[in-house]
């Protein structure tokens, strides 16, 4: 259904409803196309940055109750004329244009701003706790991949295996994030005692909420990617491989995979978003710090300032993670090396 | 985003006592929040101080809490907060997201354009994060939840949307109708409308699943329901500091949630199914 989907809904963007988008005439050199391709991506991704930024700047604005009571703590007793010190410290008496515009210079400096119920740069809080969760983040998409892979390419047109693959994906996907942590806590950390239950420097700690965080993405990516493998198996190409002689595995790594692959890196927003959400859950339920918990006590106290921080911080990693999958996607597929057209549908098109 | 499960072609095809079984756990889920002292007798709030951490039994079917409450009947009272937050979000994150989809898909140009961007650049928040953001602005509480989790699923409803219409509005009787100077919003309601929100249908339904999810998943975090009141995410949030006591008072809550979830993302996707079949 989805390709069929966007590919009705291709050439259909001429209809006289619709305006049609501006197409080249003449072909524009390869380097130019180049720049053009480079340039017009950075542009979107400063946009997307910038767009969330002051999105979430004008938002926070719009939050009743005076920033120095967050600032101070409730129940502390100031005179007026400190309230007025603190206050134009932190330029929050000047009128809100002035200052978005003097928040966005100081931005492009890499100033962040000082966070509010820390009274510190908000660059330090992030920076402290950024570690914790990268190391808790990147291999559990690690093993999300692995576990994607193994399962599409082991089930992929294999009906009884498959519909097992199956039932594990629904399950990881409707199953509650901090759900599926609390079980396990309560099964390998309390009864079988394998694993330690809270946050402590071992490594071993860090294996339960590194699996609480990959099955999620895991059940998604393997269902796209045997989709795909599955596709590519109907395809002329792995009959003449076949035909050819190539053995089962050989089909599907070298000829079929490839293939797979180009719908998942489709779903960036989807795994960046699964991932970053799905670290502020598991942190919670393991006790563990990182940045999840940082954007909780920052919303829960309404420090403008560090979540502003963490705003602009996933933002960039969504637009880094989804240049990096571009990239991939020329390495992946070679048609794309020689002609300037887009592939279809931009990183995020999410198929419906 | 399950709806992008939902759209597989190698979705699963539910064998008719699975939809079954989901149906009636729905019906089940549904009768505890319209009516939950058909399902349990016992008072959800009222703390026996003699028995606490009671293990599941004849007495207390599934156990009681720190508090001597009776765990049973907490987590049938607390599924009207996760269906009634998790369906009334869906249903306005539907409304809102048909509106902008339609306009992203037709509208001026300039509208156009700028809730593409927009579009875009809400995608590119986490989830939760846009939650968590909505919860940040308005401040917790069940109404809050329900339109911080809307809010969390308009852009993709809208991506949807927009992405229905446009092959929709190039269709025959689209062309004929301009042609014979219909006007815009007539046409939008007589002939993209309809064809647009059907294919909507199925994959709202499977966002009620994520919008419980959602709703469990913040008053888990302590920014939703607020305790004493029996919310799913609530019990598992102070189930989670006994779980070494006594598994019973979180796994009970969490196994509501996600029997909840599954059928109704079972639910949905035969639904889905139905519709690209026809």
């Amino acid at each position: 259904m989805p390709s069929s989907q966007t590919d009705a809904s291709r050439p259909v963007e001429t209809a006289p409803l619709v305006e049609t988008a501006p197409v080249d005439t003449a072909p524009p050199s390869t380097a130019h196309r180049l720049v053009r391709a480079v340039g017009g991506k950075a542009l979107a991704a400063v946009l997307v940055v910038w767009g969330a930024g002051t999105a979430t700047f004008l938002a926070l604005h719009a939050i009743k109750g005076d920033p120095v009571d967050i600032i101070l703590g409730s129940d502390s007793v100031v005179q007026p004329a400190e309230r007025d010190a603190i206050r134009s410290s932190y330029g929050l008496d000047q009128p809100v244009l002035l200052q978005y515009l003097s928040y966005l210079k100081r931005v492009f400096t890499g100033d962040l701003g000082r966070s509010y119920q820390l009274q510190r740069p908000v660059a330090d809080v992030i920076g402290a706790e950024l570690w914790p969760t990268v190391s808790l983040a990147v291999p559990a998409v690690v093993l999300a991949v692995v576990i994607a892979c193994v399962l599409a390419l082991t089930t992929a047109g294999r009906p009884r295996s498959r519909s097992w693959a199956s039932s594990f994906e629904l399950l990881s996907v409707s199953i509650p994030t901090f759900w599926i942590g609390i079980l396990l806590l309560w099964v390998f950390a309390f009864t079988l005692g394998w694993f330690p239950a809270s946050s402590s420097k071992t490594d071993a700690s860090l294996v339960l909420p590194v699996v609480t965080l990959a099955l999620p993405v895991a059940g998604l990516l393997s269902q796209v990617l045997r989709d795909g493998v599955e596709d590519a198996l109907a395809q002329p190409f792995v009959l003449t491989a076949q035909a050819r002689g190539a053995s089962r595995a050989r089909v599907l790594l070298v000829h079929a995979f490839r293939h797979a692959l180009l719908p998942a890196t489709t779903l960036t927003a989807y795994f960046v978003g699964a991932t970053l959400g799905g670290a502020v859950l598991t942190e919670t339920v393991f006790a563990r710090p990182g940045l999840g918990r940082v954007t909780l006590a920052a919303i829960g106290s309404k420090d403008m300032p560090v979540v502003l921080g963490i705003v602009l911080l996933s933002a960039l990693v969504f637009i880094v993670v989804n240049t990096v999958l571009d990239a991939l996607y020329v390495v992946i597929d070679p048609r794309l090396r020689t002609t300037s057209r887009r592939r279809p549908g931009t990183a995020k098109e999410v198929p419906a | 985003m399950t709806d992008v499960l939902t759209a597989r072609r190698s979705v699963p095809r539910t064998t008719r006592p699975g939809l079954v079984l989901a149906a009636v756990f729905v019906v089940i889920a549904a009768v505890a929040a319209a009516f939950p002292t058909l399902l349990a007798s016992a008072d959800p709030n009222l703390t026996d101080p003699a028995s606490p951490f009671a293990e599941p039994g004849v007495d207390h079917l599934f156990g009681t809490d720190n508090l001597g409450r009776d765990v049973f009947a907490r987590v049938v009272h607390g599924a009207r907060f996760s269906l009634l937050i998790g369906v009334g979000a869906t249903v306005l994150a539907v409304v809102i997201g048909t509106a902008l989809g339609i306009a992203a898909a037709l509208g001026p140009r300039v509208v156009r354009a700028t809730l593409l961007r927009g579009i875009d650049i809400a995608m590119a928040f986490p989830d939760l994060l846009l939650t968590l953001l909505v919860i940040a602005v308005l401040g917790p509480g069940p109404l809050n939840t329900l339109i911080a989790v809307a809010l969390g699923m308009v852009p993709r409803f809208a991506r949807v949307v927009r992405a229905q219409a446009l092959p929709v509005a190039g269709a025959g009787y689209v062309t004929s109708a301009v042609a014979l100077g219909t006007p815009r919003l007539r046409i939008v309601r007589l002939h993209i409308l309809p064809n647009t929100v059907r294919p909507l249908l199925a994959v709202a339904t499977v966002g009620v699943g994520t919008a419980i999810i959602s709703v469990a998943a913040l008053s888990f975090l302590g920014l939703g329901v607020k305790p004493p009141d029996a919310e799913w995410g609530v019990m598992l949030a102070q189930g989670r500091e006994f779980l070494r006591l006594a598994w019973w008072i979180s796994i009970f809550p969490g196994l509501a949630v996600a029997a909840t979830v599954v059928s109704i993302t079972v639910l949905g996707r035969a639904l889905q199914r139905r519709n690209s079949e026809v």
